[in-house]
């Protein structure tokens, strides 16, 4: 409950006797601004009446104004009666503002017996029963206003104003269902908003009460009438506070959030209170200094009292807005209102109570985890991590954040959140779920190390999770991938044995095989793979068992059976990089097995089946060589030639180059006759394409005409001229372009070179060709002095072409490059880099040279040394190494003040008949003299 | 909690180019007024009463109530506490025929009587500005009954939504004292964002200040950013913005089912049915008998006949939390049939302010 007791309307309450003093001057001073006649006696006493009632003194002014009246109260005169009417009203007036209500009745009921039909009776009638009520005597007040209402004919506003007073008589006395009509009629016929809503505000703490809420709903958009009654009333807003308690507590929670939203926060009604006053008592100002309102002035000041009396009322009632808007937030939770209930809790976590801020975001993030985008829901989240690690909610969050970053497939931030998790909570409640996540995460972050670790973990933490099947299976696949057959084939075969309902199943059966395959163990790798096709005949794995099996036999040697499971395996589901591969081992097979026209079938039957990117001018070319094979150089020749007619347009085809290179071999071997008339047919071929403005393709032609044995030097030259213009670039295929780098550099046109190495890299990114523009643009970019260009290119190389020969040479040349930017740290990697793959061994020493000169260059003489040496006693056979390490080892050695080491190192060096003739021996003879000098 | 900004008044001003330019169509314009009489008061000082006549910036000009035409005195803005403009306002009427929903009606009786002061609603504490925005509001509400009618019913809305920009402008001017001065130069934006002035708009709720909950304009700057992200076809962000709105102004019959009513629409927009029927039922009970009553209502059957939330809601969403037993289909089904109408809406005696209880 947010509240215990019932809050009493303090509106319908008498009127503050010293707010009725306050408006006693105003209303007698509006009556007093229509004088009455002067005469001379009386004119006296007129004048102490009107000059007391001016400043406010009516006490002051009752004696004249009932002297008045006994002089002049029966004349029957109808001027004198007249203006005896208006000294009645006014003498009752001045008893009503000086609360003496039983006076002013006296004065009021005879005016009415006098006045029956006066311009003020209907007004004196109300008034009479606003004396009753201001006595607390309700039910002669009732009577009062009753009477009135039969004997006079009031416009509706009047007559509005009598229902308001009953119902307040009513209310004061907490008799809600007499009220209730009066309201009810209030509401319906008010002709200005501000009754209706006083009304329905009334009417609406009353059924709160009742808990009757289904009657309140049709008057909501009357109590959300800004500035109103309802806005500031304490009573209300408090018995809709507990309403909405008891209607939340029996989990109606729709009805709850209606009701609550209709309580205004402890401040908001201050605030709003506060405004109502200083605007009503503006109000009261303006009546005050307009003549002949005294009823609105009386209703004016009366509100004025209310909401003094509600200001002192709010002040005893604590502050409940936390508790109102987490209840408002979780009725809009529990209606699944996600999107309101998440912003109510989150403002609750930034501006609520301290003890529930926690709970509050954790709201807020759970309510935004259920509705897309996901965006709020990890920022909240995050949120929640970062302020309350270890909170209550930590585990839930963190695993939820993790699963969603993983349903987006963001692996690096799957790993940073659950990493972080497991940090924070080793314990995690859902541990096993974290380190799956981890794992799978690190595998497809291709970290396989850390995925073995975490799937490593469950299978041998929590051997019976639910997830033991499927970690065993990923564990397997970390070390297969990992290429570590041995530790993965246990893991899958556990899960085909244990866990042969599970989903992966059929895949560790088959992967199982491959790590045999894998392991050498072919015979195993058969058995399985063909129990494997057996037991799952709708595998979608089939395709690729049976290529496996084609390796198998391709391994021991059994060709015509790999041909025959190569060739089952192409009719089914493969990838493509499958397929390709499945066929072109297939056709080398064929071919090595000499059965050309078979291998001719079959690449015919690959070009046929054209599934995008098939690698049809691949297999072109080996059509092309079994009829070589067959003995058939001119249809070999003339093959060669269609295939350049028909693919020869497309200059991003790249096994067109690569046919049209073996082609010229081809002519070379094919005789004389039948090398001149593919010549000839070559020539034609680009006579046509020049006609029909096939740039591509005649481009490919001029090429390969410059290796002509018939064309002449001038033809050879103006082909070349003609070729080497940058408005060539976008017709020429990779393998011109790479021909252009190569002749613009030996034309010395680096330009037009440095244009076709940038249109490679940007058109050809992906292939090697882009490898040797990269060199030359490294190159250039050395030769001009462009170092950071250059670094970026040899960076480049080492990570794309990373296991080419190029990928090491950039590594040595980005060691010197750091080396000489000082940046000793990255010159050191690239060296470190370079020395960790075996097959790049004979860079090695180079690499040691480098890591020698980076310690030489930092003074510590001793390290350099020590490289130095490991160059000339590990690779020996080094010839262009061996003699400079000596010498830069000797060269440390004095530097240490070792020269008898140091002349001792150089001895040894000289001494070596095999190097004698190295060039390094001279300077070696020179420095041993400078050392043996120095000793 | 901040009610008062210069900023809102700064743009308010700014927008008085289009305010003129609907004014001149306005169809219950007076002859243009010599002046209006108005009773300044100030602390401790006797009332006067002058005409005021123009102004210039900062400056008032005014005469006395005994001078010739052409004898003007002026004095600034901030001279005095409170103005009490003697114009006669039938706001009675206008109350009676925005009761029965004849909004274009209850407007023009107040814009035709409230026109000569709207130069000077920045006076501090005068009592027409809440009955401009109260025309202001009816303009609104009668460009929205128009809009219903579709392409037939668009020049007419169009025209009500120009009258009512230039009258949340005018009362705009009242930011520097008005609680809801601010509101009412953002209502102004609205109203641009409803005649397809997305980059004006766009750039006038720019130039306002961010109000925190609480503020009285923070219910109507959300909203109105919604209605522009709406207009701008980005429901997902229309649907955000309206969220703040609804869950920070609740207490404004003004605001509040404007926004519950867009962020239903949303709902719908972004596919969410179960959302889009919940709040239309919410609207169409709590707001009966008044137009967003009756379009929620309309919306909800539209649901509901169609089956667009027969199918179980996402299970991502029903099986959480604590679960309510709320069979909500059924709830909808049976207060559409309980709530059928008997007689045309705009005929229903009960008004727009709400039912008979």
């Amino acid at each position: 409950m947010l509240l215990c007791e019932t809050i009493r309307e303090p509106a319908p309450r008498r009127a503050v006797p010293g707010a009725l003093r306050m408006l006693a001057a105003a209303a007698v001073l509006g009556v007093c601004a229509v004088a009455a006649p002067a005469q001379d006696t009386v004119k006296e006493v007129r004048a102490k009446a009107q000059a007391a009632l001016a400043v406010g003194a009516y006490e002051d002014a009752i004696p004249p104004l009932q002297q008045l009246i006994e002089w002049f109260g029966e004349s029957p005169n109808d001027s004198m009666k007249a203006e005896m009417e208006d000294i009645y009203f006014r003498l009752g007036l001045c008893h009503l503002f000086l609360a003496q209500f039983k006076e002013c009745r006296t004065v009021f009921d005879t005016y009415l017996k006098k006045f029956k039909y006066g311009a003020n009776s209907a007004l004196v009638g109300i008034f009479i029963g606003d004396t009753w009520r201001y006595e607390g005597k309700y039910a002669d007040a009732l009577k009062a206003y009753e009477k009135t209402l039969k004997a006079y004919q009031y416009p509706l506003d009047m007559r509005t104003d009598i229902f308001v007073c009953m119902a307040r008589c009513h209310l004061a006395e907490e008799k809600w269902a007499p009220a209730e009509p009066l309201l009810i009629e209030i509401y319906r016929t008010a002709p200005d908003p501000m009754r209706r809503n006083w009304a329905a505000a009334m009417l609406a703490t009353s059924y709160f009460k009742d808990l009757t809420v289904d009657k309140v709903y049709p008057m909501v958009p009357l109590l959300l009438q800004p500035g109103s009654f309802a806005s500031r009333s304490v009573a209300m807003n408090m018995a809709a506070l507990q309403a909405g308690d008891e209607i939340f507590a029996d989990e109606k929670y729709r009805d709850a959030l209606w009701v609550y939203r209709l309580v205004h926060p402890h401040d908001t009604l201050k605030l709003n209170c506060e405004d109502q006053l200083a605007r009503w008592q503006m109000r009261v100002k303006r009546l005050q200094r307009t003549p002949g309102l005294p009823r609105e002035l009386l209703r004016a000041q009366e509100t004025v009292s209310e909401i003094e009396n509600e200001l002192q009322g709010l002040e005893k009632i604590p502050n409940y807005d936390p508790e109102l808007f987490y209840r408002i937030a979780r009725s809009y939770m529990e209606t699944r209102r996600l999107r309101e209930a998440g912003e109510m809790f989150y403002n609750l976590f930034q501006e609520g109570l301290e003890e529930k801020r926690e709970e509050n975001l954790y709201f807020s993030f759970l309510c935004a985890s259920r509705i897309k985008p996901n965006d709020k829901c990890l920022a909240r989240g995050h949120e929640y991590m970062d302020n309350f690690p270890g909170g209550p909610h930590y585990d839930t969050v963190s695993l939820t954040v993790g699963q969603i970053y993983a349903g987006a497939q963001n692996w690096p931030k799957v790993l940073q959140v659950l990493g972080k998790a497991l940090e924070v909570s080793p314990k995690h409640e859902d541990i096993v779920e974290v380190l799956f996540l981890l794992g799978y995460a690190s595998f497809m972050e291709e970290k396989m190390p850390d995925a073995q670790r975490h799937f490593g973990r469950i299978v041998g933490e929590f051997p019976d999770s639910e997830r033991e099947a499927d970690s065993r299976y990923w564990l397997g696949m970390a070390f297969l991938f990992d290429k570590k057959y041995e530790d993965a084939l246990p893991n899958f075969d556990k899960v085909v044995q244990n866990f042969g309902t599970s989903v992966f199943a059929e895949d560790a059966s088959f992967r199982s095989a491959t790590c045999d395959f894998g392991l050498s163990q072919f015979y195993d790798a058969e058995r399985k793979l063909l129990a494997f096709v057996q037991r799952y005949p709708e595998s979608k794995l089939l395709g690729e068992a049976y290529v496996i099996l084609g390796d198998v036999s391709g391994a021991v040697g059994e060709l015509d059976e790999a041909v025959r499971r190569y060739q089952k395996a192409l009719p089914m589901e493969l990838n493509i990089e499958l397929y390709n591969y499945a066929a072109f081992r297939c056709g080398e097979m064929l071919r090595e097995l000499k059965k050309y026209q078979e291998c001719i079938d079959h690449f015919t039957a690959y070009i046929q089946r054209a599934k995008p990117e098939s690698n049809v001018p691949l297999a072109v070319y080996w059509i092309g060589e079994a009829y070589w094979d067959l003995g058939q150089p001119e249809v070999t020749l003339k093959f060669f030639m269609d295939a350049l007619s028909r693919y020869g347009k497309d200059r991003k085809e790249l096994g067109v180059d690569l046919i049209l290179e073996k082609w010229v071999d081809r002519t070379r071997g094919a005789g004389k006759v039948h090398g001149e008339k593919a010549w000839l047919d070559a020539r034609e071929l680009l006579k046509k394409a020049l006609t029909e403005k096939d740039y591509v393709l005649a481009l490919r032609l001029e090429r390969i005409i410059q290796y002509d044995p018939n064309a002449s030097d001038a033809e050879k030259a103006a082909m070349q001229k003609f070729m080497l213009r940058a408005d060539n670039l976008p017709y020429a295929s990779a393998g011109v372009l790479e021909w252009m780098v190569d002749a613009a550099v030996a034309a010395k046109n680096a330009d037009l070179a440095r244009a076709a190495a940038e249109t490679i890299i940007r058109e050809f990114t992906e292939t090697d060709y882009a490898l040797t523009a990269r060199r030359l643009l490294a190159q250039q970019a050395m030769d001009a002095g462009a170092f950071d260009d250059a670094i970026v290119q040899y960076n480049i190389i080492r990570e794309v072409y990373a296991s080419s020969d190029d990928a090491a040479q950039a590594l040595l040349v980005l060691g010197r490059l750091y080396r000489e930017k000082g940046d000793a740290e990255k010159a050191d990697a690239s060296y470190k880099d370079l020395l960790g793959a075996k097959e790049w061994k004979a860079l090695w020493p180079a690499a040691l040279y480098g890591r020698g000169e980076l310690w030489q260059a930092q003074r510590k003489y001793d390290q350099a040394a020590a490289y130095f040496e490991r160059i000339y006693v590990l690779y020996a056979g080094h010839k262009d190494w061996v003699g400079r390490a000596y010498i830069a080892r000797a060269e440390c050695l004095g530097k240490l003040g070792q020269f008898k080491s140091a002349a001792e190192t150089l001895d040894e060096f000289l001494s070596r008949a095999e190097w004698a003739q190295l060039p390094e021996t001279e300077a070696a003879k020179e420095l041993r003299q400078k050392f043996q000098a120095r000793l | 909690m901040t009610r008062h900004l210069p900023a809102i008044a700064v743009a308010a001003l700014a927008a008085a180019g289009l305010c003129a330019r609907a004014q001149t169509n306005a169809p219950a314009k007076p002859a243009a007024p010599d002046g209006v009489l108005v009773r300044l008061g100030k602390e401790g000082e006797a009332i006067r009463e002058v005409i005021l006549v123009k102004r210039e910036g900062p400056d008032i000009y005014f005469r006395m109530t005994n001078s010739p035409p052409g004898v003007l005195s002026s004095f600034k803005v901030e001279a005095f506490d409170d103005a009490e403009f003697k114009v006669a306002v039938p706001e009675e009427k206008a109350y009676a025929a925005a009761t029965q929903r004849r909004w274009a009606q209850a407007a023009v009786l107040l814009h035709g009587a409230l026109m000569p002061t709207f130069a000077f609603l920045d006076l501090r504490e005068n009592n027409a500005t809440e009955p401009v925005m109260a025309a202001g509001r009816y303009y609104l509400r009668a460009a929205q009954q128009a809009a219903k009618r579709g392409e037939a019913g668009r020049p007419e809305a169009e025209k009500w939504y120009g009258y009512a920009f230039a009258l949340f402008a005018a009362a705009g001017r009242s930011a520097n004292w008005h609680p809801y001065g601010e509101s009412s130069v953002i209502r102004a934006q609205m109203c641009l964002v409803e005649i397809g002035k997305l980059d004006e708009a766009a750039k006038g709720l720019a130039a306002a200040r961010e109000p925190s909950p609480g503020d009285a304009s923070y219910g109507i700057y959300w909203l109105a950013k919604a209605r522009l992200l709406y207009a701008q076809e980005k429901p997902r962000e229309a649907l955000d913005a309206a969220v703040q709105s609804v869950i920070h102004e609740n207490k404004d019959v003004e605001t509040f089912p404007d926004a519950l009513m867009l962020a239903a629409q949303c709902y719908e927009d972004v596919n969410e049915p179960h959302r889009a029927r919940d709040v239309y039922y919410e609207v169409a009970r709590l707001f009966t008998g008044t137009d967003w009553g009756d379009e929620a209502r309309l919306r909800l059957k539209f649901i509901m006949e169609n089956g667009m939330t027969a199918a179980g809601e996402d299970p991502n969403i029903a099986g959480i939390f604590f679960g309510t037993e709320e069979d909500m289909n059924a709830l909808s089904t049976k207060y559409l049939k309980e709530s059928e109408p008997k007689a045309a809406p705009d005929a229903s005696p009960a008004g727009a302010q709400g039912e008979k209880p």
